[in-house]
Order: structure tokens, then C-alpha cells, then sequence
């Protein structure tokens, strides 16, 4: 069976055409700048065969993106796929774990837009074009908030009115799952330990968006992100904790503007609104220019995204009890040394020890870094949300 | 030598009349209404009526109010420790007025009806955010953009300063240099000391991060700022009303009670609260120890000792502090917040008065 998944962002829509259940990659690739016409064309990055090509072409909404992106792999020799996979961020209560999108299903889909009101609205509108061309095409969609179905009353439950958060359907929802999920699976598979009985802390740093995992025999038991993506760790863009209060301080300053306020907190906060140069933490951890205006600055924005890591995790240990073990993922997880040792740095007290020359070197993934003695292990997991969308999509339907 | 405490409440005024010793008030009261001019000048009558009465029952010694000391919840980044009131401090806290609007007018007006009730007694303001104005720079700022924060004056402050400290004090004496500080009063807030200096605070711009209170929501998303002004069309005044007053133990049980009540009720009552309040202890209390590296010893404060023990008790069964190699010891500090506002309302008046005669 032909897997595409397709994972669809506000102005891209990134795509991968997986041959299940054995996982090979026989096409993929990124349309970009989707959407109303921007200063650059838009345009379809695609890959086959380790070929990458470019092609230009209009795409004024994600429904025109999937029809080029279909029309290009016929043309390119591939497969044609006998599945779609969606990627989808909310799925509120009613969508605990992947579904078929039939006509209920899409029913459901389209009344919980509100919770991700930037995300859902283009994957469901994506969905429902997808049903109009091709009928009889089986469409899953996976959401990031199911793994995080699992999360306890105690963790889930706001200290806000329950009438209220009963009819507004406010609770900690939690996010990233389909890749702490995959993480998981994987680290469990690498520890040989089943995953019934594997418990752990996963980090998903992502140059954008991050959040942590808490997991306990295979289950997301908390998450750092809340209702929204916008709790919990300092993000790129995304301011993460903050009190409530001064988020009211903020609305009356923007005199009631909640878009405005909205804009401020996801766009302008985070590594970027403490840095003032980027919203990449990589660009904050290297060296500073020697006619740097603000290195007290720079320095500063580091020093908040590792300790609000770093205080995080040792909250997660606390819940976990016995953890197997931490994981780092995503871009800054896999790639940046100086973030994973900093964070695991005199965590003695967890049973945490790292060997940080050997978390230093080249690593190849999956790979343990922690020391032969420390009684958690640490491990470095890439994560890769497609094939995950894939499995998930080829598990939920019927055998063909 | 008589000295006279007062703790200004956002619902009513506690005074404490403390004569010759430290260790216990002769006499100790609350009264209700107190803000505005006209309450405020009945309150103090009132009080000064009630000094006269404890000088009178203690004829042995000569009656002087050689201090007042008054607790201030609010000093934001401008006070570090306790100071006796002149002209200068008047115009420091008048620049604060937008930092704690609730707090701060109030405060004046009752300074102005001291000195007019009890001229050239010494005014002496403890202050609680005092003890975190130098929380070290990592844990203070948030991910917001660097000039808007400080153009809202928005940075993380502790608010149950002088108890920390005091629990902290009371800790270290056994040689304990890491301490996880809970301090149980009706916003509950939890600290990390390390050698003396707090290194993590839950609290936040206001104490309403954090661990949820009796009535205050603790820690929240802040989307759901936006959703609630959105969808129920409230606007900031009604929305700080929901996170202040109604939320919390009460949001949570539909009912007023203390953290006390909540560790006593039986099993079966009042089941989700405590999951939730012991679940955010346990996440806070992991902070902790990644704060600093593991703890040494539990220090308890506050106004609710049996939800204090309750917790920790809860707490050393928790892996995190069943690893620890040292079994971590537990004190409570059972002095009220009077007695440490007396204590360094004298300090400073004696300093002062040492100070005027030299």
C-alpha cells in the first residue's frame, strides 16, 4: 500500500509518499509560499530517486498545492498512492487517536476548528478537497494531541471554574504527540525494553515549537504545552509560561485587542523577543561578533531557554518516578550538544549522568550518551513525523 | 516600649501590639474596613484606643510606641530590604503605583493617618517581594520581547519573602544549605534557597502564577487569556476577577475552603483538587531540585500547618526524595508574619535612633 502523507502548515504543504508497511521513501518534498501571492513565486520542492527538482507554479490555496503535488508525482513515474495520511494539530476530546475521515468524522473535524484556530482550519478545508476529487480515496487523518489522550485529571485540569471549563472544553490538551510517540516507540525498541513498561522523559526541541513528554509505560502521562501550543517552554517565537495577569496587563495595553495580543505572544516573544536578534537558539548559542551592541543580552535569552528546560525536566522526572530514560529530539535535541549537556548537567540527584565527551562527538542516531553508571539513560532519537503519520495511517486501515 | 505591627490585607487591616517582648502581641486585631480616608483615620482611632488599653494593663513600664512596622506586599525592583519611611521612600513608592495599583495608594493613605495618630513615631516598611529583587537573572525574565517587559514591569517576583527567609533561617541552622521553602498561606508558593539566595520562585508578575491558591488559578495557558476575553466577551477588570477570586480551591470545588480543610477532608471528598493541588507539588518540588541539584532539608511556613505536613509528608514519598542519599528533614517554622515584622521594625527603629544621636 502507497502512503502520501501530508503535512499541512499555514502557507506550505510538506508531502511524502511512503510504500507500506515496509517504510521506503519513493517521493517527497515541500510546496511553499501557499496561499495569496507573496514577493517571492510560489513554488514545489520536489524529491525522487535522490533527485531534486523545482518547479514554479500558482498556488493560491492548499487544495491547488495538492492537485500540483499529485499532477507532478504522476508525472514524475510514481506510484499512485492508495491512502492519505493527514497531519492534523487538534483534536480536541472527540479525536483520541488516529481516524478515518468519513463524512461524520469531517462533521466533527470542522465544529473543533476553534481550538487551533491557525492550524486546523487549512488540514480541514485540505481534507474536504481531498474527499471532492477523490472519493473513493481512504483519508486518516493523525493529530498531534491523541498521544496526549492518556494525560490524568490531576495534570489536565486547569484551577478555573469547572462549569466554565466544562462548556468551554478547557483542559491541557498537549501537543507534538505524534513525534514524542515515534520517539518513544523508537527509544523503547533501542533499549529493548517493551514499550508497556518503558517510561521516560522525551524532549522535543524543534527549532520552532518544543515542548516535553512525560511518560509512563508507554503513555504520555503530561506534556508541556497546554491548551494551546503556547504554554510551557520558551519557543523561537512563542513566549511559553507566563502569568496570567500580565497576559491581561498585555490585552489592555493592546486596548482589548485579543488578535493583537495573539500576535505578540506566538510571533514576537519567545528567543526572539528576549534576543532581539533571532528567533533561532542556535544563533543565540554561538559565539557573539566582536562588535556585538548587547552580548549581556544574547547571553541572557540562553540562559532563560535552558533553565526553563533544565527546571522542566527535572519536574517530569519528578513525575515519572522511575524513568528509563531522557530523550533528545528534533532539530535542537539531535543537533546541539551544548544544549542536551547543560540541561543534563548536575542532575546527580535524578540519577542522571551524563558522559559528555561522548555526547560532544558525532553522534549516529538513535545513541546513548549517558555513562555506563547513571541509572537513567540518555538518549539522542531522530524523530520523523511522516513516517509516523505513515504508520499510523496504513495501522487504522483495513488490510487492503 | 510598646511597637505596633500592621498588615494591610486586600479585605482587612490585622494589627499586633507588641509590649516589652517580642514573643507575644498583648493584643491583636482585624478590622474589616480600612480603605479610604474616612475608614482608614476610624481604623487607626481605633488602634490607638487599643494601645492606650495595652499600656494602661501594663503599668509596670513607661509606654512609649517606639515603632511602627508595617508589611508591604509590594516593593517591585525598588526595595531590597526593610526601610524606615522619610521623603525619599514616599516618592519610591509613589513610583509604584502602577506596578500594584491595589496596593500602593492604600499603603500611603494609611502612612499619612500614622503620622497624623502617632507623630515622630518611626514607620518602618517590610517589604515580601524583597527577599526575590535579586533572583538571579534566568529565572526573573520571561520570553516576552526585552522593552515591552519592561515597560509593563514584567518580571518574576516571590511574594511570601519574609516567611521564606524566615523558614530558610530557621533550616539552615542544622547546616542545611539547599532548601525547598513551602510557604503555606492562602496563595501557596514554594521556593528554592540555595546558600541563602532564592535560585526558582513559583510565583510570577503577581502571585497568581504558580501553584494555585485558595481562590487564584495558578499557572495557565496564556491562549486561554485570549479564549475566555473571546468567547464569554469579558473584558481584563472581569477576567482578573475569574483568575483572582474565583478560581483556585474554590474554582475547582465549588466551595470556600482552606488548604488546611482540603488536607483534612476525608478520602472521598474533594478527590480532584487534591490531585491537582499534590500533582503541581510534585512538579514544582522536581523544579526544585534541578534548581539546585537536589535538596537538603523542607522548610514550612505560613498560616496552614497541617496542610503543610500533609504535603510534605506527600512529598518524601515521592521517588525524587526517596533518592535522596541524606533523608531530607522537614521543619515548620511556626512564627506568625507579626513577629518578623516587630523584629525588624525595632532593628531598624534602634538603628535609626542610634543614628539621630550620634
Amino acid at each position: 500500500m502507497n502512503v502520501l502523507v501530508l503535512n499541512c502548515g499555514s502557507s506550505s504543504l510538506k508531502y511524502r509518499l511512503l510504500a507500506m508497511p515496509e517504510a521506503r521513501e519513493l517521493a517527497g518534498g515541500e510546496a511553499q509560499r501557499v496561499g495569496p501571492r507573496t514577493a517571492e513565486p510560489s513554488r514545489i520542492l520536489h524529491h525522487a530517486d535522490g533527485q531534486q527538482t523545482v518547479h514554479t507554479v500558482e498556488m493560491p490555496d492548499h487544495a491547488i498545492a495538492f492537485d500540483e503535488i499529485m499532477r507532478l508525482l504522476a508525472h514524475t513515474g510514481a506510484p499512485r498512492p492508495n491512502a492519505l495520511g493527514h497531519r492534523l494539530v487538534h483534536g480536541g476530546t472527540r479525536f483520541s487517536g488516529p481516524t478515518i475521515m468519513d463524512d461524520d468524522a469531517l462533521r466533527d473535524l470542522q465544529t473543533i476548528q476553534k481550538l487551533a484556530p491557525l492550524h486546523n482550519p487549512p488540514a480541514t478545508a485540505l481534507i474536504a478537497a481531498c474527499r471532492e476529487r477523490y472519493p473513493d480515496l481512504p483519508q486518516v487523518a493523525v493529530f498531534d494531541t491523541a498521544f496526549h489522550a492518556t494525560i490524568p485529571a490531576c495534570a489536565a485540569t486547569y484551577a478555573l471554574p469547572r462549569k466554565l471549563t466544562a462548556k468551554l472544553g478547557i483542559r491541557k490538551y498537549g501537543f507534538h504527540g505524534t513525534s514524542h510517540q515515534y520517539v518513544v516507540e523508537e527509544a523503547a525498541r533501542f533499549l529493548k525494553k517493551p514499550l508497556a513498561k518503558f517510561s521516560a522523559v522525551s524532549c522535543h526541541l524543534g527549532s520552532g515549537g518544543a515542548s516535553l513528554c512525560a511518560v509512563v509505560d508507554g503513555r504520555s502521562v503530561d506534556n508541556t504545552m497546554g491548551f494551546s501550543p503556547l504554554q510551557g517552554l520558551v519557543m523561537s517565537t512563542r513566549c511559553g509560561d507566563l502569568d496570567s495577569t500580565s497576559a491581561l496587563r498585555l490585552l489592555i495595553a493592546a486596548r482589548g485587542d485579543t488578535d493583537a495580543l495573539e500576535k505578540t505572544l506566538n510571533k514576537s516573544s519567545g528567543v526572539l523577543g528576549l534576543s532581539g536578534i533571532s528567533g533561532d537558539i542556535r544563533d543565540v548559542l554561538a559565539a557573539p561578533a566582536p562588535d556585538e551592541t548587547d552580548p549581556a543580552r544574547r547571553h541572557a535569552t540562553s540562559q532563560v531557554y535552558l533553565w526553563r528546560l533544565r527546571k522542566y525536566l527535572g519536574a517530569y522526572l519528578a513525575t515519572v518516578g522511575d524513568a528509563d530514560a531522557i530523550i533528545f529530539t528534533d532539530t535542537i535535541g539531535e543537533t546541539m550538544p551544548g544544549v542536551r549537556a547543560a540541561v543534563c548537567a548536575d542532575m546527580d540527584c535524578f540519577g542522571v549522568r551524563m558522559d559528555f565527551q561522548h555526547n560532544a562527538a558525532p553522534l549516529s542516531l538513535p545513541c546513548d550518551v549517558a555513562t555506563m553508571d547513571s541509572d537513567i539513560r540518555i538518549l539522542v532519537v531522530a524523530t520523523n513525523e511522516e513516517l509516523a503519520i505513515g504508520r499510523q495511517t496504513y495501522a487504522t486501515l483495513p488490510p487492503p | 516600649m510598646q511597637l505596633l505591627t500592621l498588615v494591610p490585607g486586600h479585605e482587612a487591616l490585622r494589627y499586633a501590639i507588641f509590649t516589652d517582648r517580642l514573643t507575644r502581641p498583648n493584643n491583636a486585631g482585624v478590622i474589616r474596613d480600612y480603605r479610604g480616608a474616612m475608614a482608614c483615620h476610624l481604623a487607626l482611632l481605633k488602634i490607638r484606643k487599643a494601645l492606650q488599653a495595652a499600656a494602661q494593663t501594663n503599668r509596670k513600664t513607661a509606654a512609649a510606641l517606639v515603632a511602627i512596622g508595617i508589611r508591604v506586599p509590594f516593593g517591585g525592583t525598588e526595595f531590597h530590604g526593610p526601610v524606615v519611611v522619610d521623603a525619599d521612600v514616599l516618592r519610591r513608592l509613589e513610583t509604584l503605583t502602577s506596578a500594584a495599583p491595589l496596593h500602593i495608594p492604600v499603603l500611603l493613605e494609611l502612612l499619612q493617618q500614622c503620622d497624623t495618630q502617632f507623630p515622630d513615631v518611626p514607620q518602618v516598611l517590610v517589604f515580601d517581594t524583597a527577599f526575590f529583587a535579586d533572583l538571579p537573572a534566568r529565572e526573573y525574565l520571561y520570553a516576552l520581547d526585552t522593552d515591552l517587559a519592561r515597560a509593563h514591569g514584567l518580571r518574576r517576583f516571590g511574594y511570601c519573602g519574609l516567611l521564606h527567609a524566615a523558614a530558610w533561617q530557621h533550616a539552615a541552622r542544622t547546616g542545611a544549605t539547599r532548601i525547598l521553602s513551602l510557604c503555606l498561606e492562602p496563595q501557596m508558593e514554594l521556593a528554592a534557597i540555595h546558600g541563602g539566595r532564592p535560585v526558582y520562585v513559583t510565583s510570577g508578575v503577581t502571585p497568581i502564577e504558580g501553584l494555585p491558591g485558595q481562590t487564584t488559578c495558578g499557572d495557565l495557558d496564556p491562549g486561554l487569556v485570549m479564549l475566555l476575553a473571546e468567547e464569554l466577551h469579558w473584558g481584563p477588570e472581569r477576567l482578573n476577577t475569574l483568575f483572582t477570586r474565583e478560581s483556585g480551591l474554590k474554582g475547582l470545588t465549588g466551595r470556600v475552603i482552606t488548604f488546611d480543610e482540603l488536607f483534612d477532608a476525608p478520602k472521598n471528598k474533594y478527590t480532584l483538587a487534591r490531585d491537582v493541588i499534590r500533582y503541581r507539588l510534585l512538579q514544582a518540588s522536581g523544579m526544585a531540585f534541578a534548581a539546585m541539584g537536589g535538596i537538603d532539608a523542607i522548610a514550612l511556613s505560613g498560616r496552614y500547618p497541617a496542610a503543610g505536613r500533609a504535603s510534605a509528608a506527600w512529598l518524601k514519598q515521592q521517588t525524587v526524595f526517596q533518592r535522596q542519599c541524606q533523608p531530607v528533614a522537614v521543619h515548620y517554622l511556626r512564627t506568625p508574619v507579626e513577629f518578623l515584622v516587630a523584629e525588624q521594625a525595632l532593628l531598624l527603629a534602634r538603628a535609626a535612633a542610634c543614628r539621630a544621636a550620634a
